[in-house]
């Protein structure tokens, strides 16, 4: 039997879903703003903590403060990718990306696809944590892409490169975790796992566009696409998978060009009746924020290269610090991390005290990254009198920083109090009796099926693949050596899977991508694309590796 | 007090309890790690009630500009 700490009886399990429950009832159902429907998950998850889990007040002190810093992480990249925004928006370089963008291609469906798909995915490559979507959903804006699908499809887009982007640092976090028996078996599943993911985030991107029709022409690119990220990334398993996504996706974003030389995708296609995700015309965003006559009027001041600066400089310095090994280990010598005493629950689940917690490397964190190419942007933008020019040219420009704190603060809330949900949950046991539930209930077959929705759940709360991993490969291994007829490296691999996809719907990577957007508040709108694509995306995932465990097993696995 | 102002009143409440429970909870100074606590209440409470009191000025705003 899987050795219990924490109590695992139908009342417990039943109690302890209800924070996420009530989450997406508030969220998707009743529509209410991240940033009102977070703390209440909150309080609800301490009440139950407390109550229910025998949880001290000092471990309910330990969990919020454990919360707050795993926020910070977060908060690190979504400011400055916000103030990268506003700094580039301020000096009218989105009107110049605009047009930039059309002249690169005519065809919309090929940008939406570029950036919500391969570039997103790229930045996953290099940077992750939530800069994707932080990034990618205002240039989307600026095709005309709507707000609400401008969050949706980054956030459809990166989910597969999250177990093995940003150096695989969520890979390497499973190994630290657990001992794994074949290594490079479980590396392979996962890539097989993977795939799914890569070519249905295509399918549903070209479907959001323009349905069927959207998807018949974009397939050929959806193709080569999904298999350069899932070929790519696969094959270099067998040499390195730290570095399998960052190739994969690299590749991909070369591919790019050539695709774009192809008749098919340099010119408009107009055989589509019904756009559902794009504007009638021009930015998106600005034309809710300002009136949109004057938005279409204003003729940029700066050239396309120039708008596109920050975004140089960022991709830049992020492979710079990832590639040059004896930078980027000077960068991670400094870390900081607040210690922690154990606590420990009255039925006695033990949480170990650590000198320095989940500790973060500030000049390797992508929000470093971010702050290097706001300050080179914001820098050449005033010296080259784009500020200034901007606001000759147009009246009512916002200043970045009324824009940033409209945008990071309601964001910010929500994200503390998700992440201090999540840290109450773990604490108290709630996630270890909602995991242990059903691993003790289920015959082995369905379990394998299960695997994966375990690593999704660990990331729709923690919005991180990597806690994903760290929280449940602990007990899914346990859950392999206690039951019969389960391969451990089809079992990881599905919980990996699973925990990439869950960021697709993570409610604090959504807040994330509403306030880059300027839609904080319609975080239900994002879910309510995003959750039937992570469902069906699941489904297959929970098949594949029912498959892929019977196969591992009649190879001796 | 505009939204703003109360959504980055809450903002801080949330923050600053970290340094308070850290410190509180690895020296055995109770009162500090409670006073962490409390600020994460108030913090948590503000944005659920802001949803009430900005939907009321909202819609007495939108009453005045029908009347007017």
């Amino acid at each position: 039997m899987i050795p219990l700490q924490a109590p695992v009886d139908a009342v417990h399990w039943s109690l302890a879903i209800i924070p996420l429950l009530v989450l997406l009832v508030l969220l998707v159902g009743l529509q209410w703003q991240a940033p009102e429907a977070g703390p209440l998950g909150m309080f609800i998850a301490a009440a139950i903590a407390l109550i229910a889990f025998q949880t001290p007040w000092e471990g309910l002190a330990i969990a919020a403060a454990r919360g707050v810093w795993d926020a910070i992480f977060i908060l690190y990249v979504v400011w400055p990718a916000l103030l990268l925004y506003h700094v580039i928006k301020r000096g009218g370089g989105f009107a110049a990306l605009e047009g930039g963008i059309q002249r690169f291609s005519d065809n919309e469906l090929f940008l939406v696809l570029a950036f919500g798909w391969v570039f997103a995915s790229f930045l996953q490559g290099i940077a992750g944590f939530g800069t994707p979507i932080a990034v990618v959903a205002p240039l989307l804006l600026v095709i005309g892409v709507k707000p609400v699908y401008a969050v949706a499809i980054p956030l459809i887009g990166h989910a597969w490169a999250n177990m093995f982007g940003t150096l695989a640092v969520a890979w390497l976090a499973t190994l630290q975790v657990i001992p794994l028996e074949s290594e490079f078996v479980t590396t392979v599943e996962t890539a097989i796992l993977l795939w799914i993911p890569s070519f249905l985030a295509g399918i549903a991107i070209a479907w959001l566009y323009g349905q069927k029709s959207a998807v018949m022409h974009a397939l050929p690119m959806i193709l080569v696409i999904a298999a350069l990220h899932g070929g790519v990334q696969l094959g270099v398993m067998f040499w390195d998978p730290v570095l399998s996504a960052f190739i994969a996706s690299t590749v991909a974003l070369l591919a790019l060009y050539p695709l774009s030389r192809w008749d098919r995708y340099d010119q408009s296609f107009e055989e589509i009746d019904e756009r559902p995700a794009m504007e009638e015309t021009g930015d998106s965003r600005d034309e809710t924020e300002e009136t949109g006559d004057e938005a279409e009027e204003a003729e940029p001041v700066m050239s396309f290269a120039m708008s596109l600066l920050p975004y140089i400089v960022l991709t830049v310095v992020a492979i710079g610090t990832l590639i040059i090994g004896p930078l980027e280990a000077f960068l991670e010598q400094f870390e900081i991390g607040p210690p922690f005493p154990a606590v420990e629950t009255g039925y006695g689940l033990e949480t170990e005290g650590e000198d320095a917690y989940n500790p973060f490397a500030p000049l390797t964190h992508p929000g470093t990254f971010l702050f290097v190419s706001v300050f080179v942007g914001w820098l050449v933008y005033r010296a080259g009198g784009y500020y200034d020019d901007w606001q000759d040219r147009k009246d009512d420009v916002e200043g970045i920083w009324d824009g940033l704190a409209a945008d990071a603060v309601p964001a910010s809330l929500a994200i503390i109090a998700f992440l201090v949900m999540a840290q109450l949950m773990e604490l108290s046991g709630q996630i270890e009796v909602l995991a242990f539930g059903l691993a003790g209930v289920l015959p082995p077959t369905v379990y394998a099926f299960a695997s994966g929705w375990i690593g999704f759940t660990g990331a729709f709360m923690t919005s991180s693949n990597t806690s994903s991993n760290i929280l449940f490969a602990p007990l899914q291994q346990q859950a392999v050596e206690a039951m019969e007829g389960l391969s451990e490296a089809s079992v990881i691999a599905g919980q990996s899977a699973g925990g990439a996809v869950g960021n697709a719907i993570a409610p604090a990577n959504v807040v994330l991508g509403t306030g880059a957007a300027g839609i904080v508040g319609k975080e239900g709108e994002v879910l309510r694309i995003t959750i039937p694509w992570a469902i069906l995306v699941m489904v297959l995932i929970g098949l594949l590796t029912v498959v892929l465990n019977g196969l591992t097993l009649i190879g001796g696995g | 007090m505009n939204e703003m102002t109360v959504q980055i009143v809450s903002l801080l409440f949330l923050l600053a309890p970290l340094p308070l429970i850290v410190y509180g909870v690895l020296e055995g100074v109770a009162a500090l790690w409670w006073l962490g606590i409390a600020l994460v209440i108030v913090g948590g409470v503000i944005p659920p009630l802001t949803r009430f009191v900005f939907e009321e000025e909202d819609e007495e705003t939108a009453d005045g500009d029908e009347s007017s």
